[in-house]
């Protein structure tokens, strides 16, 4: 009988900076294959899918009391993408709206790069809206009648959804479907982050047509740029964070 | 009429920033996938502790007495032959009790000979050209003061100097300081994706892995051919890299060769470094783009991967005035955006994958590593992106500044200590 511990062991880890994963052409064409008939799905049922979304912004927009009215929408290939019509203003008009908001940018810009118990990546963050938001009441200010009204700005946020979301299940195969991850995992994170996208998108668009409502049309740049493409990605990318957390050995565990 | 030129210009710009950043994306995913499918490459493993050249240690120090005898006492338990070995702590200028520690250790290790600099410019190049003279061995190994090099280390390092066409070899940097707080566990698994992945990935696939500086090692007749440090540069590492790569020597990286080191552990002294860490690099690249782009010696994706190292830190600049371009075009011209589905769905990709393209190769580094927990801080990435966007935009914008005052000398911000 061996008395060493280690004598009977018959794997050995193998070192984290030689380990690699086997290729599986398998993993990737199953979930491309069921990608791509969720895009179809999500294609064929369109047409409830945009009702329900109009719907449920709708209800938010009467729920937060903002009176609106529905545009005709646009066709973005076969699919209807709705707007809405929001009273809204252009606070940078006069002199007087234009200087205070100025200051107020101008002043916050340098507090905030001097606040130093203001975390770097949050200060950033903020610096980065005070910018476009300096950038807005800029053009604003020269060409005060608003090119990017609420109706326009809704149809570019419904196009940027749907290419999102048709874009999703195929991109979501391509990163995890290539990775020997377990099959549960990758479809119940991967249908969370749809369902998760879609929610925040509703309540993302319904703050933004609010906020271009209560305080004036300058902040609707904020919302394509800050608003739009970049939360959707961190979704994704927490989505993503969870499916790897729980993963076991990628690698080849034999050495 | 202007408005229209504006806008064209404006238009032009953005498909410019979308073409570079694509680049870049393909490359994150080609070095992510290479590294997790690909087995490795011969990493000169079996050859540690064969036949050794003689080694020289430098470490350079400036009020490190914190961490000064971590470094040596690390090195004194090393399996490296203590008769080819010559540690030289470099003392610049210390103004605390570093000299009388490293003086002290001296005295009963014969190997380690310190340097004591009293006077002379500021920075680790300058240091480490004085103290050259002093240094004996074939090959010059480099390690930081807050180092804690492991005990094979030094072989490691060292075996791929059995090669004659290796000029430079790099190691893999390991925080021990990771779990400290948010920005330590940050830049815990932003390490994890530049070494396990991105460097790993480039030496596997026979592009140019980057030598970082530290827990790295450079034949001495490549360094003396290549004329020295020089002490007018900030990233003195990339700009030996491409000195070394102009003569046609190769830079190998092993990733086995794992180093600790402390991370820095507050946001202002974060911002210091990747400030010096960006201008440094943007000077490097202004030195040595085209003589890399003219070297007959080095292969096409040699090449390529060379030159998207070397304009790394324009990017974010790039990325960050793109920003403002968009908005622009939103402002005035929203009709301009995307009018048809494909248009739409390759922007769609491109803002996905494009932002998700460092996310991925760094989570899949994190599972190599298997550091499971530490993924859930991806999303927090994105804030560190935000602020380097900034930061490295900065440092573009005080670089040219400096070149309009004709001011040659950059000032060298040390990296502060924290060790308890």
């Amino acid at each position: 009988m061996p008395t060493d511990k280690a004598l009977p062991r018959g794997r050995i880890l193998m070192h984290r900076s030689i380990r690699h994963v086997q290729v599986q052409p398998w993993r990737l064409t199953f979930w491309l294959t069921v990608a791509l008939i969720g895009t179809v799905a999500l294609v064929w049922y369109s047409v409830p899918l945009v009702h329900g979304y109009r719907f449920m912004v709708n209800s938010l927009l009467q729920w937060t009391g903002i009176p609106f009215e529905a545009g005709k929408g646009e066709m973005l290939s076969h699919i209807w993408i709705p707007n809405w019509n929001i009273g809204t203003f252009n606070p940078v008009v006069s002199p007087r709206g234009f200087w205070t908001y100025g200051l107020v940018i101008v002043l916050g810009q340098i507090l905030i790069w001097r606040a130093s118990w203001i975390p770097l990546p949050l200060a950033a963050w903020i610096a980065a809206i005070l910018l476009v938001l300096l950038l807005a009441i800029l053009i604003l200010h020269w060409r005060p009648e608003p090119i990017l009204t609420p109706l326009a700005f809704s149809v570019l946020w419904g196009k940027v959804t749907i290419g999102t979301v048709l874009i999703y299940p195929c991109l979501w195969a391509l990163l995890v479907g290539i990775l020997p991850l377990p099959i549960s995992r990758v479809a119940f994170w991967g249908c969370a982050a749809l369902v998760f996208f879609l929610a925040w998108n509703i309540v993302r668009l319904a703050f933004f047509l609010a906020l271009a409502r209560w305080a004036g049309v300058v902040w609707l740049p904020i919302g394509i740029v800050f608003g739009g493409t970049l939360p959707d990605c961190l979704v994704l990318i927490t989505a993503f964070a969870f499916v790897m957390e729980k993963v076991g050995p990628l690698w080849d565990e034999l050495a | 009429m202007t408005l229209e030129l504006i806008v064209l210009l404006v238009k032009g710009y953005l498909i410019f920033t979308v073409v570079v950043l694509v680049i870049y994306v393909v490359r994150h995913y080609t070095l992510t996938l290479a590294r997790v499918f690909l087995p490795s490459r011969e990493a000169y493993q079996d050859w540690a502790c064969m036949a050794t050249p003689t080694v020289t240690v430098l470490v350079p120090m400036h009020n490190e007495e914190r961490v000064c005898l971590g470094v040596l006492q690390s090195l004194e338990r090393s399996s490296f032959d203590k008769t080819k070995l010559q540690v030289i702590p470099v003392n610049d200028r210390s103004t605390d009790r570093t000299a009388k520690i490293i003086d002290s250790f001296a005295k009963y290790h014969a190997w380690c000979q310190p340097f004591h600099r009293k006077e002379g410019k500021g920075g680790k190049p300058a240091a480490m050209k004085d103290a050259m003279p002093l240094v004996t061995g074939e090959v010059v190994i480099l390690f930081d003061a807050d180092y804690l090099p492991g005990v094979g280390l030094l072989d490691s390092l060292v075996a791929p100097f059995m090669d004659p066409e290796i000029g430079l070899v790099m190691g893999r940097v390991v925080p021990h300081n990771g779990s400290r707080n948010l920005l330590t566990r940050l830049l815990e698994i932003e390490r994890s994706g530049g070494y396990q992945t991105n460097q790993q990935a480039r030496w596997r696939l026979g592009l140019v892995p980057q030598f970082g500086g530290t827990v790295g090692g450079i034949r001495r007749s490549a360094l003396e051919t290549a004329g020295g440090w020089d002490d007018g540069m900030l990233a003195e590492d990339t700009d030996l890299t491409y000195r070394l790569l102009a003569l046609g020597w190769k830079v190998a990286y092993i990733n086995r060769a794992e180093c600790y080191e402390e991370v820095v552990e507050t946001w202002i002294d974060r911002r210091k470094q990747l400030r010096r860490w960006a201008m440094g690099h943007m000077q490097a690249c202004m030195r040595h783009l085209w003589i890399l782009l003219r070297n007959p010696d080095l292969g096409r994706w040699e090449k390529i991967d060379g030159v998207l190292l070397l304009v790394v830190y324009f990017v974010p600049p790039l990325t960050f005035i793109a920003w403002f371009a968009s908005a622009f075009l939103l402002m005035v011209r929203p009709d301009l955006f995307p009018p048809a589905i494909g248009v739409m769905l390759g922007v769609i990709v491109f803002f996905s994958i494009g932002n998700f393209g460092t996310f991925y190769e760094i989570s899949v580094a994190l599972a190599l590593d298997g550091l499971g927990k530490r993924q859930r801080l991806l999303p927090f990435i994105g804030g560190t992106y935000v602020a380097s966007l900034f930061l490295v935009s900065e440092a573009l914008l005080r670089l040219i500044w400096n070149r309009i005052r004709g001011k040659s000398h950059i000032v060298w911000d040390k990296t502060p200590r924290y060790r308890r």
